[in-house]
């Protein structure tokens, strides 16, 4: 039987910085949220690529195949925060303080508007880069953990299963997790962006 | 057992806003028991500040997702041209150590 599908005729290293190093860069700095750290992983995911060569099948296109070695350098790098911050009180959600939306009683402390139908302009367009930035302001104030463990459920679609993995969290951590973050996310968007 | 039981259920049914925001938080993650989902409903008929926030977080989940795709399509942000050099150079290297 004649070979169709013969491994690395489709690709060729010193293409793919070109090629892909802006989109690689893109993705990285998307779920990062570090230019330094984002080219870092770039360079690694690349050199990397350039020695597993012989993993590239060919039946995927050369960009998803790259993506994919980028992925798991950025979720290596996820992990290693994670296991950083572990050791400060971020993680340390038995004594961390309460959460200032709710009084005492658990009751809203905090208005929470209705916003317009129209979603403000988040329809992609010249617009999606402005509400990118408002998200990504309101997201640095959040700690790490909490906004790696949102945009991995947020932007990946991970499972909350494989996100306490990597994380190295429970579930009902990650919940809480998720929860303070979303509620902290909320009313900062609600300011900066939706009622602005 | 039974009066234990009996509290946790009055418990998770009384449940304050703060409580019940976790679950409309969880709920966009995983699936709930079905005891919370009944409490939440109930809770929703009268709370329209966590009817509010059940939206808002909804809202906030498609805009980011949309904006997300939006930047992926684009052309920017992108490598700087020294960082560009930098990888350039660093792959090159490599090459030539594999040879
Ligand atoms: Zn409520």
């Amino acid at each position: 039987m004649p070979e169709y599908y013969p491994k690395n005729t489709a690709t060729n290293p010193s293409d793919w910085l070109e090629r892909h190093g802006d989109a690689m860069y893109r993705f990285a700095l998307m779920r990062i949220r570090d230019s330094e750290a984002a080219e870092e992983l770039v360079q690694e995911a690349l050199l990397a690529a350039c020695k597993n060569q012989a993993t590239f099948s060919g039946q995927s296109s050369e960009r998803t195949w790259l993506i994919a070695i980028l992925k798991n350098k950025i979720m290596d790098e996820m992990r290693r925060r994670a296991k950083v911050a572990a050791r400060h009180e971020e993680m340390d959600l038995e004594h961390l303080a309460p959460d200032p939306t709710f009084n005492r009683r658990g009751l809203w402390a905090v208005a929470v508007e209705r916003w317009p139908e129209s979603e403000a302009g988040t329809s992609g367009g010249a617009e999606s880069g402005e509400f990118w930035a408002a998200f990504q302001g309101c997201l640095s104030g959040l700690p790490q953990t909490w906004a790696d463990a949102f945009v991995l459920r947020e932007l990946d679609g991970a499972s909350t299963e494989e996100i306490c993995k990597l994380l190295g969290v429970t579930s009902t951590n990650l919940w809480t997790m998720l929860h303070r973050g979303r509620t902290q996310l909320r009313a900062c968007l609600e300011q900066n962006w939706f009622l602005k | 057992m039974m009066i234990r039981r009996i509290a946790t259920i009055w418990k998770i049914l009384n449940a304050p806003c703060r409580e019940m925001t976790l679950l409309l938080s969880r709920e966009q993650d995983d699936p709930l028991p079905a005891l919370e989902v009944f409490a939440l409903r109930l809770h929703l008929l009268y709370c329209s500040a966590c009817r509010r926030y059940k939206r808002n977080i909804g809202v906030m989940r498609r805009a980011v997702r949309r904006a997300a795709d939006a930047l992926d399509a684009s052309s920017t942000p992108a490598l700087s041209p020294e960082s560009r050099r930098r990888i350039k150079q660093a792959m090159d290297d490599s090459s030539d150590l594999q040879g």
